[in-house]
């Protein structure tokens, strides 16, 4: 029974590096990423904009601008494939299929001229070779029906302009869900929305992972949003996870600084998102890291060691690690 | 959608009611049928015998109501020059201007799409920049010179294609690249600039999500999206390939209304030049309105406003 | 009688966009001479370099000429590229005397045709007596037969003149043809007896149109009866050369020999020639390194040089094609007391300009006028009176300040021509000749429909050019352009020479006419009425297979094809 596919994590990312290439300089937007996901489980990522968050999921289906970008190391094992070794044809039969991402802004994400059936009978053709007409019907159908659209019956006819903002959303997740994969990466999958809709979002995507027992991975900047969802979180600063903890845990004892200081922005949630901004500084341009630690500048408890070397990510609790020198000393 | 359809049309016989008095007038203006018609050492009385014999002796508006109850009963009067009915004369050289410019509006787009398409999917690459040099050039060079080069290059000194008229596949081949040539090179740009915004949006991104190939991310999802200004732009182009054909036509010596367009303006065959001009802006101007349809199709969110 | 203003504004626009082109292309400037291009070759034997007889002399004036029954059968064929043939009419009841000449010369005839010298020859009648102003008979040529080889009636030239006159619309020359004539009749079948509403003084030239000076296209009543108007119309069954078998809209005119000719000496030699119409210079000179065609017409000084490395390549010409003269336009206003009415001032603009250098330098072809509209072969015309004139500044500048015309100003008008080049260009050099002798001139520059419009109504004041093809009979550009309200006239109020007019107008003898003609100039000249220009010449391209080809004197059109031969 104690196959070694059941033991073995979903996805286990290995010090992964990605840099972007622009013309002042190589920037490490991914700097030695790792972490381990389960099926049944959720992980959250945290960060502000430009931690490497997003860049980190995209490296994992590796659908990062052709030109600019490069994964300069590291591994991705998903099933115990490393997906950065295949092929382009192999790993565009996983996206869709094994690994769905559901996208940030639902106004924008659902192509205008097309039709949601049009577009939602796509995966299911492509990876399942779906081709009979009523079965493709009866699939998209039942993937609205799950995501709590009603009447799929009529939108599926519909074009996206005429569905609101969290009926989109709900399009977008549907038709991540529907080839049933084993991951989904939801990146900032509420930002762009009203906060009640949030909230039905939100409850949507838990109700998913939960019923198909996906493992999912939540890109947030939002720390409320974490918290109503998510088993783990990771803390992204300057391309690196600076704090990894389960989700009480990180609530009851932050240990990185800047932790505590998303801690203390976390808006109520009728607040405005803009209250993350409030930390003190700004986030340091990853073209132009020096060998310390980088959240130095807005630390108020950095020293001259914070300065000079990077902290180790140090075990700091059950499954809780932190990268700094104030929390290991 | 129905009330869409109908106000264009609308608009379109409102347009062609104008073109019909301004063409009318514009023919009238400078210049005297009668005088350039008669022989030069013809008395003064005969002059006005032949004015007389060709109707232009008339008051204006009741020449032109004359005019519009004719077109309106098909009879568009005959040419002064030809002496024979203007439509006729009109009828047996316009299919081929026709010819020429749906073959030119093909090798255009087909040329212009694909060519963008592969620019903005290579955008910054090296196939981009030939793509660019040579679009520029499209625009800078004149389609005349363009067409004198052809001819110079593949009749005169490799001996492929014939030097102009109309027989035969291999004679269309020159007037319909230089025809199409600087909206070939309009399209490519307009193309790429549309198909490279197109492919930074989130629903081009989602898309490859899904995992669908390539080709289908570029043709489905992205192309019919950047398709509406290329479309515009290639509508405002249809005119082009009709009236660039006048010096198109007239290089390859191609039997279309290019020459006779000139011919009927300067000797002012004012049928005939009524009737081409009336026709032809007719053709073009439901053209347009097709291509509006044709938008419509393209994108619902017009189709349901 | 070929009409100035059809001739004109047909190469109009060609003219424009190959001026265009070959200024852009970087030739030169004189691309405008395009349109020379239809000029031509005819009485310069030694230029065109051809080898067949001058058949086209003898064939004219006399029926059958022994030598010519060795002669071969037409064989072979020839492409002939065009500028343009206008209205591509092959019928030959709408012939507008203007570009589809091409076709009429070679096609269709009357009693007479143009012969070589460019003056009347016999054709379906070989002889004509005017016994009173107003009736004309003419004996007809026994033998004469149609295409097809039936026999011309007396009766198929009286239809032709119903039909012909008939047309709806008229071609204009028609309109004219049918209020002069009152009846034609056939006494016998070898006579037709054509009986004026007024008097006819010049021989029914003055009714003619291009190609048939006297009388009328003749065409088969019995073909046409057979085959009805619409075929007519692109295969019509007439006498000429050539007959039409083809006629293919925008694109050519097919002729074929016509065996049955009358006279054997004007049998063609080649069998099959296209008339295609190619309105591009640079694609006709192409097609004549390709050898698509074998004889392209429209040369102009640039291109002639382009043609020079091409061995096979022969350049051919005919001289003073066309004449470009300027009028003082003041003179059409009785009333006014402009300085144009006073001679000196006349004069000295005469004398200022340099013709020698305008066709050395800016036109490149031609030979200096004498300041008259008249042409070297056309009756009247008095090489020992009407002398070319020297430039002379000094001269020019003390009469102008004799005339009180120093810092006088007049608009000059201009526009572009299908039959004269440059004339803009040539209007520039003008201003410039002028200003030294300090009268200023202001280029008002317009589209030719509008200004010959304009012309015609005698509403422009100041100075203008005016241009004209070839035109062989003097006492008819007497009566046609000098006379008082003739459409192109600025001649209007001088008297001795509206005296000479009506005198001419009057007179039934060819040689007093010829002496009247010449009074009637040497007013003209003497009074320097008008500003002279140089005579120009039309060139034509043979390509390799071409042998020899004569050509008519003067005329600026495709002409003469049945003397084309070809290289064995």
């Amino acid at each position: 029974m104690a196959s070694e596919a059941n033991t073995s994590p979903l996805l286990e990312v290995r010090d992964l590096h990605t840099h972007f290439v622009t013309r002042s300089g190589t920037a490490r937007a991914v700097d030695g990423v790792s972490f381990t996901l389960n099926r049944g489980q959720t992980l959250g990522i945290v960060g502000e904009s430009g931690s490497g968050k997003s860049v980190t999921c995209m490296s994992i289906v590796r659908l990062l601008p052709k030109t600019a970008s490069r994964i300069a190391g590291g591994q991705v094992l998903f099933k115990g494939r490393d997906l950065l070794t295949l092929s382009e044809d192999e790993i565009r039969a996983i996206r869709g299929a094994e690994i769905s991402v559901v996208t940030q802004d639902p106004m924008t994400s659902l192509n205008p001229v097309y039709t949601i059936g049009n577009q939602m009978e796509e995966p299911l053709r492509y990876h399942q070779h779906v081709r009979s007409g009523n079965q493709l019907h009866e699939r998209v159908v039942g993937a609205l029906r799950q995501v709590g659209i009603p009447v799929p019956e009529r939108r599926v006819r519909d074009y996206p302009h005429q569905l609101s903002g969290g009926q989109r959303q709900r399009v977008v997740t549907a038709m991540a869900i529907e080839c049933h994969p084993s991951l989904l990466i939801a990146d900032e999958p509420t930002t762009a929305l009203d906060v009640t809709v949030q909230l039905q979002i939100l409850r949507v995507l838990k109700e998913v992972q939960q019923n198909l027992d996906l493992g999912m991975i939540l890109v947030t900047h939002d720390l409320s949003v974490v918290a109503r969802i998510c088993d783990d979180v990771a803390v992204m600063y300057a391309g690196r996870i600076v704090e990894h903890a389960p989700i009480t845990e990180i609530f009851d004892r932050p240990r990185h600084p800047y932790t505590q200081a998303l801690m203390l922005a976390v808006p109520k949630l009728n607040a405005s998102r803009e209250r993350l901004n409030t930390i003190p500084g700004q986030p340091p341009d990853v073209r132009r890291l020096g060998s310390g630690c980088p959240f130095v500048p807005r630390c108020p408890k950095a020293t001259e060691r914070c300065r000079e070397e990077y902290p180790p990510t140090t075990t700091v609790g059950e499954s809780h690690t932190v990268a700094c020198w104030e929390a290991t000393s | 959608m129905l009330a869409y359809v109908a106000s264009r049309l609308g608009q379109a016989a409102i347009t062609i009611l104008g073109i019909s008095v301004i063409v009318f007038a514009l023919a009238r203006l400078s210049g005297d049928a009668g005088a350039l018609l008669v022989p030069p050492e013809a008395t003064p009385q005969e002059r006005q015998d032949i004015r007389d014999a060709l109707g232009l002796d008339r008051p204006l508006p009741v020449q032109y109501g004359i005019f519009l109850k004719g077109v309106v009963t098909g009879d568009f009067g005959k040419s002064f020059r030809f002496g024979e009915p203007a439509l006729e004369v009109f009828a047996k050289r316009f299919p081929n201007t026709l010819q020429l410019a749906a073959v030119a509006a093909v090798v255009a787009l087909l040329g212009g799409v694909s060519v963008g398409v592969l620019g903005a999917t290579h955008a910054g690459g090296m196939p981009d920049r030939v793509i660019t040099i040579i679009a520029l050039l499209g625009q800078a060079v004149p389609s005349f010179l363009i067409a004198i080069f052809l001819m110079l290059i593949f009749s005169v000194n490799l001996g492929w294609l014939p030097t102009s008229g109309k027989h035969g596949t291999l004679t269309y081949i020159m007037p319909a690249v230089s025809l199409a040539w600087y909206s070939m090179a309009a399209l490519a740009r307009m193309t790429r600039s549309s198909m490279l915004d197109v492919m930074e949006t989130d629903y081009v991104r989602l898309a490859r999500l899904k995992g669908l190939p390539e080709s289908r991310v570029i043709w489905k999802h992205a192309f019919r999206n950047a398709l509406i200004p290329i479309l515009t732009l290639f509508s405002l182009q249809l005119i082009f390939f009709v009236s660039g054909s006048v010096i198109i036509e007239n290089i390859f010596a191609w039997p279309g209304i290019g020459q006779l367009t000139v011919q009927a303006i300067f000797s002012r065959d004012y049928p005939l030049v009524q009737t081409i001009v009336l026709v032809t802006s007719s053709f073009l101007v439901l053209l347009n309105v097709g291509v509006d349809l044709l938008y419509a199709f393209i994108d619902p969110r017009i189709r349901l406003t | 009688m070929s009409s100035e203003a059809n001739y004109w504004e047909r190469f109009q626009e060609q003219r424009i966009r190959r001026r265009i082109f070959l200024r852009s292309a970087g030739v030169t400037a004189v691309g405008g001479a395009a349109v020379a291009l239809v000029g031509c070759g005819g009485g310069d034997s030694s230029s065109s370099g051809t080898q067949a007889p001058s058949t086209a002399k003898s064939g004219a004036t006399t029926a059958a000429s022994a030598t010519t029954a060795t002669r071969a059968k037409p064989a072979g064929n020839a492409n002939v590229s065009v500028a343009t043939l206008q209205e591509q009419s092959t019928s030959p009841f709408f012939q507008t005397g203007g570009l589809s000449t091409p076709i009429f010369l070679h096609a269709f005839e009357g009693f007479y045709r143009i012969g070589a010298d460019g003056r009347p020859a016999p054709a379906l009648a070989t002889a004509f007596e005017q016994a009173d102003a107003q009736t004309i008979t003419f004996k007809l040529r026994q033998g004469a037969k149609f295409w097809d080889g039936s026999p011309v009636t007396a009766d198929d030239i009286k239809w032709s003149f119903d039909a012909y006159t008939s047309q709806n619309p008229p071609a204009a020359p028609s309109v004219v043809l049918k209020k002069a004539v009152d009846s034609v009749t056939a006494p016998d079948p070898a006579t037709i007896v054509v009986k004026f509403t007024r008097p006819i003084p010049f021989q029914m030239e003055e009714l003619g149109v291009t190609g048939v000076p006297r009388g009328w296209p003749v065409a088969s009543r019995a073909y046409y009866e057979k085959v009805g108007a619409d075929t007519f119309k692109q295969t019509p069954m007439c006498t000429g050369p050539y007959q039409v078998t083809k006629n293919s809209v925008g694109q050519f005119v097919e002729l074929q020999a016509n065996e049955n000719y009358y006279d054997p000496a004007r049998i063609p030699h080649v069998k099959t020639i296209r008339l295609n119409i190619v309105p591009e210079q640079q694609t006709r000179l192409a097609q004549i390194k390709t050898g698509e065609a074998d004889v392209i017409e429209g040369i102009v000084g640039p291109a002639a040089d382009s043609l020079k490395n091409e061995s096979s390549v022969k350049i051919v010409k005919t001289a003073n094609t066309a004449l470009l003269t300027v009028r003082f336009f003041d003179l059409w206003d009785a009333n006014t007391n402009s300085v144009q009415k006073d001679p000196r001032f006349r004069e000295a603009l005469n004398i200022a300009v340099n013709q020698d250098q305008v066709a050395k330098s800016l036109l490149k072809m031609g030979n200096p006028s004498p300041g008259v509209l008249i042409f070297p072969n056309s009756s009247g015309f008095d090489a020992g009176t009407l002398k070319p004139r020297a430039q002379d500044v000094a001269r020019a500048k003390s009469l102008i300040s004799q005339a009180g015309a120093t810092g006088s100003n007049f608009t000059l008008g201009a526009y572009t021509s299908s039959s004269y080049p440059l004339i803009p260009e040539i209007m520039q050099a003008y201003s410039g000749f002028w200003k030294e002798i300090g009268v200023n001139t202001k280029i008002e520059t317009k589209e030719s429909g509008t200004y010959f419009t304009e012309f015609q109504a005698k509403t422009p004041r100041g100075l203008g050019p005016i241009s004209f093809p070839n035109f062989s009979s003097g006492a008819l550009l007497l009566v046609g352009y000098y006379k008082t309200g003739a459409a192109y006239s600025t001649t209007d109020y001088i008297p001795d020479l509206q005296d000479v007019i009506t005198k001419l107008s009057a007179e039934f003898d060819p040689n007093k006419q010829n002496e009247l003609v010449k009074q009637g100039l040497k007013i003209v000249y003497d009074g320097f009425y008008m500003i002279p220009s140089p005579f120009v010449d039309s060139l034509w391209a043979t390509g390799s297979k071409i042998k020899g080809w004569d050509r008519i004197a003067g005329v600026p059109y495709v002409n003469g094809l049945e003397t084309l031969t070809l290289s064995s």
